[in-house]
């Protein structure tokens, strides 16, 4: 029976190698998610059903948006209308990280959540999750483009993903 | 093969909380309800409001391989004052945020339900009345147990 005072050779502590955070590599992938993300974020907007667009009806809510930031900072904006001002809500807040904004105007929620005098007729949020289960191929593409992955690693990722 | 809505049983479950009907028991699917004879509506002008909730639904997600279901419900919780607003929407949070799994009597499957978001407080375009908006995230059965 081996001593106490004597431990294998598997419990001793190796010799640490240094390691070195690879910075460039974590912005990279920042960015890449960031890019995703507003490219998700301009499929649900563009994607979404607006009650009053053209070529139904000249009415309030026809222009949606896109804000990304990354560290709060602005990095990207679209807007499915002819103005391509988009601006922050006020109750947005902004973190450290990737934020992405997405809405239509006003008065877009009235007809999203209803008033007192209509009901909700919701044209976003249905919209919001039939994309959301693709996220993962969004990111995965916008990787590829920053060459934070190759392209086959990529397919192979999204071929070994059970679709839900 | 059926697709069960959870609504309803979401609404029976806020609207039996003690602390939500403590506060108010009009607790509506859609819209709020109307004037009728012997009551002047839910929706009154500025001066008379009364806290009432709406409870619609946005829309909701279907899995492929399971018959499982996430349901997005937006609950909209008018109060006399901001304050009473969000204290009624507190209310519901606290009434169905991280319920686990139940079946109602009827056969209604719920795995969980969630409070996803608070918009905060805002008025009323036609009344003025203040409400907050809650998310409800739903995630159900598609099919009825029996």
């Amino acid at each position: 029976m081996p001593s106490p005072k004597a431990p294998s050779a598997k419990l001793l502590a190796r010799r640490a190698a240094k390691v070195e955070l690879n910075y460039a590599a974590l912005v990279a992938i920042t960015r890449a998610v960031a890019d995703g993300a507003f490219e998700l974020a301009k499929a649900i907007v563009a994607g979404a059903d607006a009650p009053d667009a053209t070529p139904l009806g000249e009415g309030l809510v026809d222009q949606g948006g896109v804000i990304a930031y990354v560290d709060r900072k602005l990095v990207a904006t679209y807007s499915t209308g002819a103005d391509p001002t988009v601006k922050k809500p006020r109750a947005a807040k902004l973190g450290p990280g990737v934020v992405v904004i997405a809405g239509y105007g006003f008065p877009g929620r009235f007809q999203e959540g209803g008033t007192v005098n209509q009901p909700a007729r919701p044209f976003l949020t249905p919209r919001l999750m039939a994309d959301l289960p693709d996220a993962e191929a969004f990111i995965a593409a916008a990787c590829v483009k920053h060459k934070v992955i190759s392209a086959q690693r990529a397919a192979v990722r999204l071929t070994e993903t059970v679709t839900p | 093969m059926s697709l069960v809505d959870p609504t309803g049983r979401i609404l029976t479950e806020i609207r039996d909380d003690a602390a939500v009907a403590a506060l108010t028991t009009r607790v509506r699917p859609g819209e709020p309800a109307g004037k009728t004879a012997t009551d002047a509506g839910d929706a009154r002008g500025p001066g008379a409001y009364i806290p009432f909730i709406v409870i619609s639904r946005l829309g909701s997600s279907r899995l492929k391989r399971a018959p499982i279901q996430e349901v997005r419900l937006l609950a909209k919780c008018y109060g006399v004052t901001r304050q009473g607003a969000a204290v009624l929407a507190g209310a519901v949070s606290g009434a169905i945020h991280a319920k686990g799994h139940r079946i109602s009597p009827s056969g209604v499957a719920i795995f969980g339900s969630f409070d996803d978001g608070n918009s905060g407080a805002d008025t009323d375009p036609v009344t003025g009345q203040p409400h907050e908006d809650l998310v409800i995230q739903v995630n159900a059965s598609t099919e009825l147990l029996t």
